[in-house]
Parts: C-alpha cells; structure tokens; sequence
C-alpha cells in the first residue's frame, strides 16, 4: 500500500554502452524526474578490490570555456539567465561558442579597460581635489612649494593609528602638520630637509602613511587649481559615460547569443558533472536513482531514443544502500503549509505527511486567536496580493489564516476593533448566542481551548499507534506513552475529571482508577520487556535491576508530566483570544481620548495590532505544531527529493 | 537611566549582553564571504569588499580602497575587534569586573612579546612598527617606551609596576639573549593562573562550570598544538616541553600528556589522542604528519567555543568565546591579505582558514 500523501518513489538501474552515458544523463535531467544517486556505492568493495569497476574522474572539457564566459563583465543590467536556447546556438560547434565568448570578452575588455583609465583619472584627481580643498585659503602657489631647493615637502594621510607613534621619532629631523582630520585618517602635510628626504619617507613609509602625489601640472594656487581640476574631472566623467553607454549599446547587439551560449555550456557542464555518478563495468554504464512512480513512464518513453540503453524498475528494499527520498503530495489547500513541515524536517519515506494536519490546525488555531473579521480580510487580501504578485507560499498561507481569523472574528462579533458593528446583522439572522462576547465568557474560552488541545493531542496519539503498527513497532504502538496504553490513560484520566463538570457523573471507582489509570501506567514503565513479549524475544535487561527501576521510574513521571503541560500549553489558544481583544480595547480608549483624530488612530492602532499581534499569534500557533503536535508522532528524517537539472547560475566548481 | 540599571537583576542585564553577543556572531563572514575574498587580486580589492559586504564596513567609511596600504588594514581590523570587546562591556557596565578585562591582559602580553622579540633580533626600536596606538590609553604600562628599549634591563624598567615585572626578573640568557620561550611561557601561565582565579572566585554554579570547561578545553588544546610544535619542528627533549606547558589543564590527564610527550612518532602522537575526548572530536582522516594537523586542532578549539556560545546564556562564557572566534576571524582576514601579496593561488588561501 503506498503511503499517503507522499510520492510514491521507484528504485531506478540504467544501463547501457558507455558511448551513450551523455545523451542518457541529458535525456534524464530533461525529465526532470531523476533522483540521482552515486553508484559507485552499491558496489563499493568491487571498486577497491576487483578493479573491474571504475569511477570516471576526468575534467570536465567545458569548465575553461564557462568559466572564461563568466569572468566576462558585462556591467549592470546584463545578467545571465535561463532561457531557452535558439537553434543557431543548438548548432554551434564548442569551438564557434569558444571564438564567439573570446570575441566579445576582448571588445568588452577594452571598452572595460578604458572606462577604468577614466576612473582612475577621476579617483586620482578627486584625491587631489579633496587636498586642495583642505588648503583652498592657502594664498601661495603650489610651485612656489614644491620649488623649494632644499626642503621637500609630501602632501598625504596618515592614519590615526599611526600619529602617536611619531612622538617615537621626535629627534628626526622633520615637521609633520596636520590640516584636518576624519574617522581615519589625520590629513596633513610633512616636511624635511633634502638630504634627509629618503630617511623620513621611509620612515612615514612605515606609519602607512597614504602620500598623495601632486601632478607636475598643478602649480598654480589652490583656488585656481581646484577650478581646472573640477573642470578635468567632469570631462574625464562625461568620457566614461559615453564608454558606459558604447558597452550598453554593444551588450544589447550580443547579450542575447551569449545568453544562449551560456545555457547550452552550462547544461554541457553540469551534465558533465553527473558522469561522475555513474560507474563503467567494462564497456557499459551504470546509472542509479530515484524516480516518481508517475515519472516512470515519461523516463522510460525518453530513453527509448537511445539504442543500447536499458532501464530497470523496482520498488524500494530496505536493505538498499539507498534511502528513498520523500516528494509531499499535498492538495491545494494544504500544499502552503508544506513550507512548515519542510522547517522542522521532511517525513520518513514510507510515514506520515502531517502536511493535512498541519493545514487543518493552523487555520484553525490562527484563526481563533486573531479573530477579527476586518483585521482577517485585511489580512486575506495581501496574502493574495502577496501570493499573486511574487508566488511566494506565505502568501498562499496568510490567504488561509486570513479568511479563518475572518470567519471567527464574525462569531465573536469583532470588526477592526469595533464589537458592536454585527450587532443589527445577528438580529437580522435570528441567533441569539451571537456574537460571543470574548470577555464575558473567560471560562468557557479557556475550557474550549484545552477542550481542543485535548483533541489534537488524542489525534496526534492515534496517529502515533497508526505509524508504529505500520512498521511493527509493537513496544511503543502499545505500551509507549503516544501509544495505545498512553491513548487509555490520558483520555481516562480527562473523562474523570470532565464528567463530573459537565455532565455530573463521578467516574472515580474502584475498577475505573485501577483499570483505567493505575494499570495503564504500570505497564508503561514495564513497556520494554512486554514488547520483548509480544515481539516473542526474550527480554535482556543491560543495567541492573536499581538502574532500570531508576530510569522507568523518571521517565514515566516525564510522560505524565508530558501530558500535563502539553495540554495546559493549548491555554495559550484563549490567552491570544484575550489579548487580541484587550488590545483592541486599548485601541478605542485611544481613539476616544484622541477626540478628531479618532480615525487616525483606529487605523494605526489596527494596523499595529495586525502586524505585531498577527506575528505573535504566528509563532506561538507554529510552536504549538512543532512542540506540542510533531513530538507525539512525527520522525522527520527524511531526505529531500531533488532531481537533477541544470543550475543556472554564476558559480562552477 | 544609570540608576534604574541598578534595580534590574543581574541575570537580566547580562542576558542583554548575551543577546548582544549572539547578534554580532550571527553577522560572521560567511563560506561564500571567504570564497569571494580569497579569490581577489589585491588588498583595495579586499578593502572594497569588506567596505560593501561585511560587518566591517563602518571602519573603512573614510578609507580610499584603491590606495589603502595592507598595514592600515590589519591595522584597522586589529583596532575594529578590540574596540568590539570592550563595546560588549560597555553595553551593560560589567567593564568594572574583573574577568572583563583579561583581554586587555592578553593584549599587553602580546605586546611585551613582540618588544622581546625585537629586542632578542637586535631591532628593538622596530617594535614601534606594530605597536597598537589604540592599546596606548589602555595599557597598564608606557606602551611607547617599549620600542625606546635597548637591552632587557630597560624592559623591565617599563614594568617595574606590572605584575610582569616579577615574572620576567630572574628568567635566564642563552648566549646573550633572553630565554624567549621561557618568557612566553610564564606570562601566559600567569594569564591562564590569574583568569582561572577570577573565574573561581567571582562566578558560581553553571557560570563558572561552564566557564571553566571552556577554558581549560582551549587550554588543552593549546597544550597538545605545543607539545606537537616543540616535537615537530624543535625536536625538544621531553624535560624541556614539560617545562614550557600551560599548568592548569581539564580532560588530558598527565599521564595522557606524558603519553603525548614521549610518543617517538606521530602514529603514536594521534593513537594517545585519539584515545582523549579531543581525539574523537578530529576527522578520522586527520594526520598528525599532515601540514593541516594544526589547522585542523585550531578548528577544535573553535569548535568548542562555538558550542560554549550557544550552549550557555552566561555574559562571561559567550565574551570568552565570541572574543576567540573573532580572534580566528581576523586571523583569517590577515592570512587572506598576506597571501594575496605573496600571490597564492585561493585553493591554497582556502586551505588556510578555519571556519568559524
């Protein structure tokens, strides 16, 4: 019987002549349907003992020519991507790709070059720029400065780190002065005598000082030559706009070819890579993988066009190498949620896709803890906006959440904070219990809520003895505390104590407790050797007899302690039914206080509550999932179906 | 504001640090981080990234990447992760404690080291190279007169005041210059000694277990990395190791690290440690002949710390341990930017770094 929910997975050997590995690799990542694993596993003591099985390990031919397109830059707004490649680039030869990708590397090369040349003549003038900017009151010419015969002087930055140190050399002969100063740097200006020049440069040299140097053009004094340098710079800047936009214009001419040719090379590549997947015996191939059951027809349909290969189909073993991976099936409804499931660990092949569940009780929980039917349509409608625009799974979930938290905020008879604005609608329909006044039945709220916790977990539990029975788990499907025993004794114990509340019966004899609660976890703490029992094995206790009392004995008060707190967790359903409406409350006193801004403030006050609130609400809905729900049943260690295809992306290994 | 901070519980404050600390952790250089940078040609490259893409970006505001000398770097990060630790005392004023200050205490050994260094080469006043200007205002003694030095007496005229002054005094020559590695030794044990002190006198229960447990670990490792060096590459006999060790030790019995010591080679060396909690924790593939062995013990102590970050909610133990990792971080950063310079290939830089 397949297991629900999750795609059915079939064991996959292809075979064929070692000449047609290439076209069969394509043909299977063109399915898109094909798991693949590394075959050298399977017959791993073959490769190192009989040496008739070999690995290819050879490099990859098309790697160079990749990774030369790649280092191409092309400049903003020109990204490779996948498309769908033309015939004329089907066609080509790797060599015509190769001139191709070398025409257009050198033409941008140089336009990339020269645009460079211009930034450096800006860089280099700015700094020159930014210096005679700190001496622009300076009223001697800089030739006059730098004709000094016997003085040299150097014009730079020294970093902050290193002014200190110079009181080290306070018997050198020089004069540092510094003119300003920013988070790094204190700018200034040193000057020494000739004969002395190389000493203290080396010196400064090694303080790190940044010495810009003054071109010989730049003599005049600094007001004057800050106007010429403005003047250079913004013709060295128009330059490189006009180089900018000459590459535009040239990558718009060729982008879209080398946009092809990128596709087919990295498809070439990447398919490459997957030869080192298979293993040759002799003359043949040897691929293994993972396939859909629904796939297996489409594969097997493609790899008919390739003579000499043959494919064999099975269903998983468990003594296989390989664990099959898990692909969800979900129905529409559900099939966001997955995105919660995936968080916390994908389901064992052959167990339980809680993905159903999840849906189910997210909605739910969501919904009745952020019930307001405006704040939920609100809600509903970005998620679809959300969902519409970028396809993004929250979306799909916020739609979901929104629409239920809609629907509970018309039971409790709240819209954007206002409680009394269905009133005339419930009178017009005749129900007399609506709305439900959140504050003015505390008690049945937080009963209601454990009520449903109470529920959840009882399902959870049962879920639990499904699974475990399933895989003959007899101990814990039993006698565990989320088993059968476990299912007796909390729903035993909730009964006890709800029917004398609601329905004035006292369960609490004789034969009850001892029945019903004693018995139950008696054979808890012994589930270890009664599942030896029942399995027909003998029980074989490793520690000693204190050891085992010891350790029962804790973990049975952690079970029942378990079932405590796990249930009065769900109380939280009703804090947040609460919260929700005391925040709003606030929100009107508020309004209220506000006198004309009113409006205003119910707004705001809406949207704050929506978004913090709405967040809060999220997690804590999440942690009852992830805590509450998959600790009693769910065993997620399963690993992620991925079928090979082509990564279109920048990176090669 | 001051006065109300006195109101709130201890532990509650110094949660804030740890939240503080785990945020600052979570913004790391990444593989993809480190794959871009070895990958660059020159030291503007290297500033310009990190300038744009890093957590580091704030100290390169004013610097020009195209003309950044490499010592400013280094400069900059050294300062940059310094100013780091004494900002996470800061936020919640547990400056004033002492364990809050070892690592000032640990900076101003490095530093008498680097001075001794110079000195034992004959270039004392090549000190002033490296010397950290920032470490000037906090240092316990005049960090400036260390490159004035002209022999060891001058030196331990700068220390008269420091506790070092008493370690260093009596340390012996060995034709003409200072034991080097004697020094190095006391200093450090007198840092392990006094941190460990602070630890047990100032912390209590899962604090100071913690605490210890990170300590010690890391003082371990440190111990079985020198016991491998001094065999490796000094061929010291086993009295002289003995002698050079850190003292406080936690999972390596002495008779694990006498094994260490004496194992003729480096099969023996790996089967002892194999045989401790910290040989388990080494890839099966290790190989103490390996040139990576060390790199490869450096990870476990980065493993360890790591673990202590995330494990523990204590202020002192996530310091500690962040301060370490970020110490490995600019260990990186540097070995990127040295061999950029030598021109390695960034398959052989990669092979160089620990990842934190």
């Amino acid at each position: 019987m397949p297991p629900v929910a999750i795609e059915k997975m079939m064991y996959v050997n292809v075979v064929g002549f070692a000449e047609h590995l290439d076209a069969t690799i394509a043909k299977c990542v063109d399915s898109g349907a094909f798991h693949i694993e590394d075959a050298s596993k399977t017959v791993e003591e073959d490769i190192n003992k009989q040496k008739i099985v070999q690995k290819l390990d050879s490099k990859n031919p098309y790697k160079d020519i990749l990774k030369n397109l790649l280092t191409i830059h092309f400049g903003e707004g020109f990204n490779l991507h996948q498309t769908t490649v033309s015939e004329e680039v089907q066609n080509m030869t790797v060599d015509e790709m190769d001139w191709y990708i070398n025409f257009v590397a050198e033409q941008l090369l140089d336009i990339n070059n020269n645009r460079f040349e211009c930034r450096q003549i800006i860089e280099d003038k700015g700094l020159v720029l930014e210096l005679l900017e700190h001496l622009n009151k300076m009223p001697i010419k800089l030739e006059k400065l730098f004709g000094m015969k016997n003085i040299h002087i150097r014009f730079g930055k020294l970093p902050l780190d290193s002014v200190p140190k110079l009181e080290f050399y306070d018997s050198e002969l020089f004069e540092f002065v510094g003119y300003d100063r920013d988070t790094s740097y204190q700018w200034g200006v040193y000057f020494v005598p000739n004969e002395y020049s190389a000493r203290v440069d080396k010196i400064f040299n090694s303080l790190y000082f940044e010495r810009i140097y003054i071109p010989p053009e730049v003599h005049l004094k600094p007001d004057e030559e800050i106007k010429k340098l403005e003047k250079q710079i913004n013709e060295a800047y128009e330059h490189f706009e006009f180089l900018t936009r000459a590459r535009t214009d040239f990558n718009e001419s060729v982008f879209e070819k080398i946009n092809h040719i990128y596709c087919r090379l990295k498809t070439l590549y990447d398919n490459y890579n997957l030869r080192t997947k298979a293993v040759f015996i002799k003359n043949n191939f040897y691929l293994v993988g993972f396939v859909p059951m629904s796939d297996i027809g489409n594969l097997s349909k493609a790899l008919e066009d390739i003579p000499s290969v043959e494919i064999i189909v099975r269903a998983p073993q468990k003594d296989d190498v390989f664990r099959p991976p898990v692909k969800l099936r979900n129905n529409k409804f559900s099939a966001p949620f997955a995105m919660f499931v995936e968080m916390y660990g994908l389901p064992t092949y052959g167990g339980f896709n809680p993905t159903n569940f999840v849906a189910i009780t997210y909605t739910l929980l969501f919904g009745i803890m952020f019930g307001d039917l405006g704040q939920g349509l609100v809600i509903a409608l970005l998620g679809a906006l959300l969902h519409k625009i970028t396809k993004n799974e929250f979306g799909a979930i916020l739609l979901r959440i929104g629409l239920s938290s809609a629907v509970f905020g018309f039971l409790f008879g709240s819209v954007f904070g206002f409680e009394e604005a269905l009133d005339p609608i419930y009178e017009r329909i005749g129900i007399s219990f609506l709305p439900i006044r959140v504050m003015h039945y505390t008690t049945e709220i937080l009963g209601t809520a454990i009520g449903i916790g109470v529920i959840i977990i009882l399902i959870t539990i049962i879920f639990n003895i499904v699974q475990k029975l399933k895989r003959r788990n007899l101990e814990e499907a039993i006698f565990g505390n989320n088993g059968i025993i476990g299912f007796i004794f909390f729903a035993s114990l909730l009964a006890g104590l709800v029917a004398p509340i609601i329905f004035n019966v006292n369960l609490w004899s004789y034969p009850y407790v001892f029945g019903l609660i004693i018995l139950p976890v008696v054979l808890m703490f012994f589930r270890e050797p009664l599942g030896c029992v029942f399995k027909g094995k003998k029980f074989e206790m490793h520690t000693g007899i204190g050891d085992f009392i010891a350790t029962n004995f804790f973990e049975v008060f952690e079970f029942l302690l378990g079932y405590a707190t796990n249930t009065l967790s769900f109380v939280r359903i009703g804090g947040f039914v609460f919260s929700h409406a005391g925040m709003m409350t606030v929100v009107m006193l508020l309004a209220e206080m506000a006198n004309n801004a009113s409006p205003l403030v119910v707004i705001l006050g809406n949207i704050f509550v929506m978004g913090m609130e709405g967040l809060i609400v999220g997690i804590q809905v999440l942690r009852l999932e992830f805590y509450e729900v998959f600790s009693r049943f769910y065993e997620a260690d399963g690993s992620n179906f991925t079928p090979v295809k082509v990564k279109y992306d920048a990176t090669i290994e | 504001m001051r006065q109300s901070v006195n109101f709130v519980p201890k532990k509650f404050i110094q949660n804030a640090t740890v939240a503080k600390i785990h945020t600052y952790f979570g913004k790391r250089l990444t593989e993809e981080d480190y794959k871009t940078l070895t990958a660059m040609k020159n030291i503007g490259e290297v500033a310009d990234y990190l300038k744009k893409n890093t957590h580091y970006s704030p100290i390169f505001t004013d610097v020009e990447p195209a003309s950044v000398h490499r010592g400013t770097v280094e400069t900059l990060l050294r300062k940059y992760h310094f100013e780091k630790g004494i900002e996470w005392c800061n936020f919640q004023h547990v400056d004033k404690e002492p364990f809050y200050r070892f690592h000032y205490v640990l900076r101003e050994i490095n530093e008498i080291l680097n001075s001794l260094m110079n000195l034992n080469a004959g270039v004392p006043d090549e000190y002033i190279r490296s010397l950290p200007s920032y470490l000037i205002k906090k240092s316990s003694f005049d960090l400036l007169q260390l490159p004035k030095i002209k022999d060891f007496n001058q030196l331990l005229g700068v220390l008269q005041d420091t506790p070092y002054y008493n370690l260093l005094s009596d340390v012996p020559f060995i034709n003409g210059k200072i034991n080097f590695n004697i020094c190095e030794n006391r200093l450090r044990s007198y840092y392990t000694s006094r941190i460990l002190e602070i630890v047990t006198h100032d912390f209590k229960g899962s604090a100071q277990s913690k605490l210890f447990q990170i300590i010690k670990s890391q003082i371990d490792l440190i111990n079985v990395i020198n016991i491998y060096r001094m065999k490796t590459y000094f061929h010291m006999a086993e009295d002289e190791i003995r002698e050079l060790l850190l003292p406080a030790s936690g999972r390596i019995s002495k008779a694990i690290e006498n094994e260490l010591i004496n194992a003729p080679d480096t099969e023996a060396f790996m089967k002892t440690l194999s045989k401790t909690i910290y040989g388990t924790g080494l890839d099966e593939a290790t190989d103490a002949s390996s040139i990576y062995f060390e790199r490869n013990l450096t990870q476990l102590r980065v493993d360890n710390a790591r673990h202590a970050l995330f494990a523990s909610n204590s202020a002192a133990v996530s310091f500690y341990s962040a301060l370490f990792l970020f110490e490995i971080e600019l260990k990186n950063l540097i070995t990127i930017l040295e061999c950029i310079r030598y021109k390695k290939t960034s398959a052989y830089i990669e092979s160089l770094l620990i990842t934190i």
